[in-house]
């Protein structure tokens, strides 16, 4: 339950880091909070032979903001709990309240827990759900891509391993309504199944983004009316100890269901 | 091997110690303060919660290299002078502890709360022991000590 043996290096700026990921390539693995990559070398899931720490980078890539044109921008530094606070979007604060517990917010970060790609995930969700991309750069140069479009797999990605998650972009479309509900054992677990909802002003419209029901986090959009059901036919959950791949689906159906009454849905 | 220096309750503490050291460890073999608990060692049980520059983070979850030059708070700072802290007082009086050992980090989660009372509500707190598991107590005379200490009541004046 110890780290294998590994280098760090904790650059000055992030063009530096960029050119170390760039020299690193697959042997190096990008440190930010830590509270997902730790428990991976702790158990020896992860073996990077350079870990390229992000946490001197707080000028640069710390912090939460509003962009023009109702945009959100978190940077690759922004601590879960430290966005929870700033409350800036109520449904983040609320998916937020969902990761982990307190002391594991006051160090992980919200583009981290992206980038880490768990199925059951809340951020994932919500980045789908919010039409979320990632800012990607590399001494290649830089691309904007959208997290729908970078999950492949249970803990996998299209980020390349010389690339660096400079921040994260949400973009609620306007006049929308969210609400995160989700499903687990004990409070601060990942969930059995969850989903992020949302109305739009006239409720004829929705989106559900399900997390824990599938190898990867995935949204469904459309017409209000069946939407539920939409939700539940894209699920692909596997059973574990903590619950069958049935009883997963149902609560897809379940979470779904309650998320769009909360949010004022005819019948979903 | 890299040095480290970093403050640990007020002390300097300098090691050399290789990159992969955690900051658990790093208390406990170099600074020799035991006082911080490992039990999981990948950040579920809460023992080894420490603060760090005044926050409450789970040590076995940063590598102590990421710590230099920090201010780390362990549970032997808050009997400071021998006399017991409010928080252990209370958790001594309500029977809040057992075999003791996830205590050292329930307590090190509360004492970021601790500045705040009056004003941090319940649920914060509920939240926060959340985090923590005890396998002796059943949690009830936990949840007592901290409504007394916390001054909640149990009508949950506090919120």
């Amino acid at each position: 339950m110890k780290p294998p043996p590994l280098e760090h290096v904790a650059p000055a700026s992030v063009e530096e880091a960029v050119a170390l990921l760039g020299e690193a390539g697959d042997e190096a693995k990008v440190l930010a909070g830590g509270q997902s990559l730790m428990p991976l070398l702790a158990f020896r899931l992860a073996r990077p032979g350079l870990l390229v720490d992000l946490n001197r980078l707080g000028t640069e890539l710390g912090g939460v903001r509003r962009e023009d044109g109702g945009g959100l921008r978190v940077g690759a530094l922004a601590r879960q709990r430290e966005v929870e606070r700033a409350g800036l979007l109520g449904v983040l604060g609320e998916a937020l309240g969902m990761v982990g517990h307190p002391a594991i917010r006051n160090r992980g970060t919200v583009v981290g827990s992206v980038c880490h790609a768990d199925p059951a995930a809340e951020m994932c969700a919500l980045a789908i759900a919010l039409d979320g991309s990632l800012e990607l750069r590399s001494v290649r140069g830089t691309r904007e891509v959208a997290v729908d479009d970078l999950l492949t797999g249970p803990f996998t990605t299209t980020v390349e391993p010389d690339e660096l998650a400079v921040a994260l972009r949400l973009r609620p479309p306007e006049g929308w309504r969210w609400r995160v509900l989700e499903v687990a054992r004990r409070a601060g677990d990942f969930a059995l199944a969850g989903v992020v909802a949302g109305l739009d002003a006239t409720g004829e419209r929705g989106r559900v983004a399900v997390f824990g029901a599938g190898p990867r986090t995935y949204r469904v959009e459309g017409a209000a009316a069946g939407l539920v059901d939409r939700a539940v036919d894209a699920a692909a959950p596997v059973g574990d100890l903590h619950g069958g791949a049935a009883y997963r689906r149902h609560l897809v159906g379940v979470v779904a269901r309650r998320a769009l009454a909360q949010l004022g849905a005819a019948a979903a | 091997m890299r040095e480290v220096r970093l403050s640990v309750n007020g002390r300097s503490v300098a090691a050399a110690v290789e990159p992969r050291t955690t900051l658990a460890d790093f208390v406990r073999e170099r600074a020799l303060l035991t006082g911080t608990h490992l039990g999981c060692e990948h950040g579920v049980c809460g023992a080894c919660t420490v603060l760090l520059d005044g926050v409450a983070v789970r040590s076995c979850l940063l590598l102590a290299v990421q710590a230099e030059g920090s201010e780390v708070t362990t549970v032997e700072a808050l009997a400071a002078g021998g006399e017991l802290h409010p928080l252990q007082d209370a958790l001594h009086r309500h029977h809040g502890l057992q075999c003791g050992f996830c205590t050292a980090g329930i307590l090190m989660s509360l004492a970021e709360l601790w500045p705040r009372r009056g004003e941090v509500t319940r649920e914060e707190i509920m939240d926060c022991l959340g985090g923590h598991l005890c396998r002796c107590t059943g949690y009830v005379g936990i949840v007592r000590a901290v409504e007394d200490a916390f001054g909640l009541g149990a009508a949950g004046a506090a919120g």
